[in-house]
């Protein structure tokens, strides 16, 4: 009985190991998927063909969790992976041939999607460091260290600053160009969502259920609102207000400048991937396998559809359509008017 | 199946882990504090159930020459010998299953622990992401608590141990609480198995430590340090130091050598007419001590 008590206590716990949940980008009419199983691939958005992948061989890969950066010219793809293991990876691929530029281990896993800078590629990763590298060569420029797992990406909006938030509940504004640091926030929650930066302020929600609104130049609070849940997806903006889904299925836009909502709706299951902005409407994936769309003026729901398996992924969208990857490795195209599936294709997570 | 996994989760694990988030909190951020405590808390409130166990397995222990006698007196009759056997325990007031009790109780609290620390302290953002609907809504202390700071000691609990401290903790706590439970058996076979049971356990424990996370081995050192207390209280240290084992003759062992002549004749006469069923003239010779004599002649 000893013995079947601990050969069962690693039953049913396998679903916390990193598997990774991948994200889509489009550019050049490509869909560019970093799967969860560790795989780049390149898929036609108009009927989901492979058009390539890399690398070919599958063994030995290591999750990813992001989207993958197309960079500025278009013309390099930059992923990072995870593994609990062996650390983290940086590629750097061409995106036309997706031949290797460059590889870069690091010792902490990554999980969030690598940002450019001013010709500065910022990787953040669960070493606690924020690495800003030339993005030609991976060499690396600086180095920022926090006390805690850096799961978000970084935010940059022209100036000097760049923006991250930590799991130690530190939100820190750092000099883009040594890696200094400009100040430190400590809020009450663990932040992995990446923050938002709107002229002045800077955006982001932690796992503590708060949306906190600092001034950018100085740290010092402006705002901050208490949610129904964990804020895990980063926040979205567009001119007329700010948007945030929490883990309780709780949609809410809220006043730039004041945190109070404008409207809430309540949707089925929890809000891990990132809200995506359409021209009228906002669309949401939710862990329990739903896509919401909902009125961005008012909240009401437009459509909905049930694609069966959680989504935690960035979607995409292109010419009304949407482009989903569920956790299991489906990826999905629908009609964003109507909620109908145009196509779809099943990957082996 | 659902509807178990529902009731396993509401009801051990949301309230293990929203507990020892708790406890961490009260207990300075401090987790390892925080598993320490909980030990404590599960093995007294288990203390009946254990004290009853180890009663039971020391009455079984005393009364286990007679059962072995039963083997002896109806070595071919199976039945009757089991009837025989419950009609000792029943005599003795001994639960023959008795013993899994404790184990019962245990079993789900060993798996439950390693739930709980491996959504308390999420290693990757899937465990992370579960911890969410682990955590109960309405108590904002324990959110705000999250991450859980894992360091402890030496310890990454999250981790297994990288030095062998740890789990040699496990491996010698199980061992001496093993003994110490252990009556000695005449029995060869018995003592046998005993001797295999005493080593491959601790023996096992070690070689999982060092696959598990650090907290749930924590726990199991705890435990086992609680367990070898609560045994002293009931059978002492003779188990553990030997003092029960049963003494048999050895060919190796030394022995004096009959100075006395007479008693050697005395005692074959008497053995001689024991077998002729001759008991009258049986006279065994008397030594006369020596003790508190004196060289004083005596008075005629």
């Amino acid at each position: 009985m000893f013995l079947l008590s601990v050969l069962l206590t690693g039953c049913g716990t396998d679903r916390f190991e990193p598997n990774g949940w991948g994200g889509i980008t489009i550019d050049n009419n490509k869909l560019f998927i970093g799967s969860g199983d560790g795989q780049l691939i390149i898929l036609d958005p108009k009927n989901g063909a492979l058009l390539q992948s890399y690398p070919q061989n599958k063994e030995n890969l290591h999750a990813i969790y992001s989207a993958p950066l197309i960079s500025n010219n278009g013309k390099t793809i930059f992923y990072g992976t995870y593994s609990k293991k062996d650390g983290g990876t940086i590629y750097s691929l061409q995106s036309d041939t997706l031949t290797p530029n460059w590889t870069k281990a690091i010792p902490g896993s990554i999980v969030a999607q690598p940002i450019m800078a001013d010709n500065l590629l910022l990787v953040s990763s669960s070493d606690g460091k924020l690495y800003a590298m030339e993005p030609e060569t991976g060499n690396q420029k600086w180095v920022f260290e926090s006390d805690g797992k850096l799961w978000s990406s970084a935010a940059w909006s022209e100036g000097n600053s760049v923006f991250i938030g930590s799991l130690n509940k530190k939100f820190y504004a750092i000099n883009k160009n040594n890696g200094t640091k400009l100040w430190e926030f400590e809020s009450e929650g663990a932040i992995v969502g990446t923050p938002l930066i709107n002229g002045s302020t800077v955006y982001f929600g932690a796992l503590n259920k708060k949306i906190y609104a600092l001034d950018s130049k100085t740290g010092i609070e402006k705002w901050s609102r208490l949610g129904d849940h964990w804020y895990w997806a980063p926040l979205t903006q567009d001119k007329n207000a700010l948007y945030a889904g929490s883990m309780g299925g709780m949609v809410s836009a809220l006043n730039l400048d004041t945190g109070i909502a404008l409207w809430e709706q309540k949707i089925d299951g929890a809000i891990l991937a990132p809200l995506l902005l359409l021209d009228s409407l906002i669309a949401i994936a939710s862990d329990n396998g739903q896509v919401t769309v909902l009125r961005k003026d008012s909240g009401n729901q437009t459509w909905n559809f049930p694609a069966g398996k959680s989504m935690r992924a960035k979607m995409a969208n292109q010419e009304n359509k949407i482009y989903l990857i569920t956790t299991e490795g489906e990826i999905k195209s629908l009609d964003a008017n109507r909620g109908t599936s145009l196509w779809s294709l099943q990957r082996d997570n | 199946m659902e509807i178990f996994g529902i009731i396993w989760n509401e009801v051990l694990i949301r309230p293990m882990t929203n507990g020892l988030i708790i406890l961490y909190l009260g207990l300075f951020n401090n987790f390892g504090l925080a598993i320490i405590t909980f030990t404590v808390f599960i093995r007294v409130l288990t203390i009946p159930l254990t004290l009853k166990q180890l009663r039971s397995s020391k009455a079984m222990a005393t009364i286990q020459p007679k059962v072995a006698d039963l083997q002896k007196k109806y070595p071919k009759d199976r039945q009757k010998i089991s009837q025989e056997t419950f009609k000792l325990y029943r005599e003795a007031g001994v639960n023959p299953m008795g013993c899994l009790g404790p184990m019962i109780i245990q079993m789900p609290i060993w798996i439950g622990l390693y739930w709980s620390l491996i959504r308390a302290l999420p290693s990757s953002p899937e465990a992370l992401a579960g911890l969410a609907e682990t955590l109960y809504s309405k108590l904002h202390l324990v959110h705000a608590a999250i991450p859980i700071q894992s360091s402890f000691l030496w310890l990454d609990l999250a981790a297994p141990d990288s030095t062998p401290i740890l789990p040699l903790g496990v491996g010698i706590s199980m061992w001496i609480q093993q003994k110490m439970m252990t009556h000695p058996s005449a029995d060869p076979k018995q003592r046998q198995t005993n001797q295999i049971m005493l080593w491959m356990m601790p023996v096992m424990f070690v070689f999982f430590t060092f696959q598990f996370p650090s907290g749930l081995a924590l726990y199991w050192v705890v435990t086992n340090t609680i367990g070898i207390v609560i045994q002293y209280f009931v059978t002492g240290w003779d188990n553990l130091l030997g003092r029960n084992e049963p003494k048999e003759p050895s060919s190796d062992t030394p022995h004096t050598p009959v100075t006395n002549t007479k008693e050697i004749d005395n005692g074959a006469k008497i053995e001689e007419q024991r077998k002729h069923g001759n008991h009258r003239n049986i006279r065994p010779v008397r030594r006369r001590s020596n003790r508190g004599r004196t060289n004083t002649p005596r008075r005629k």
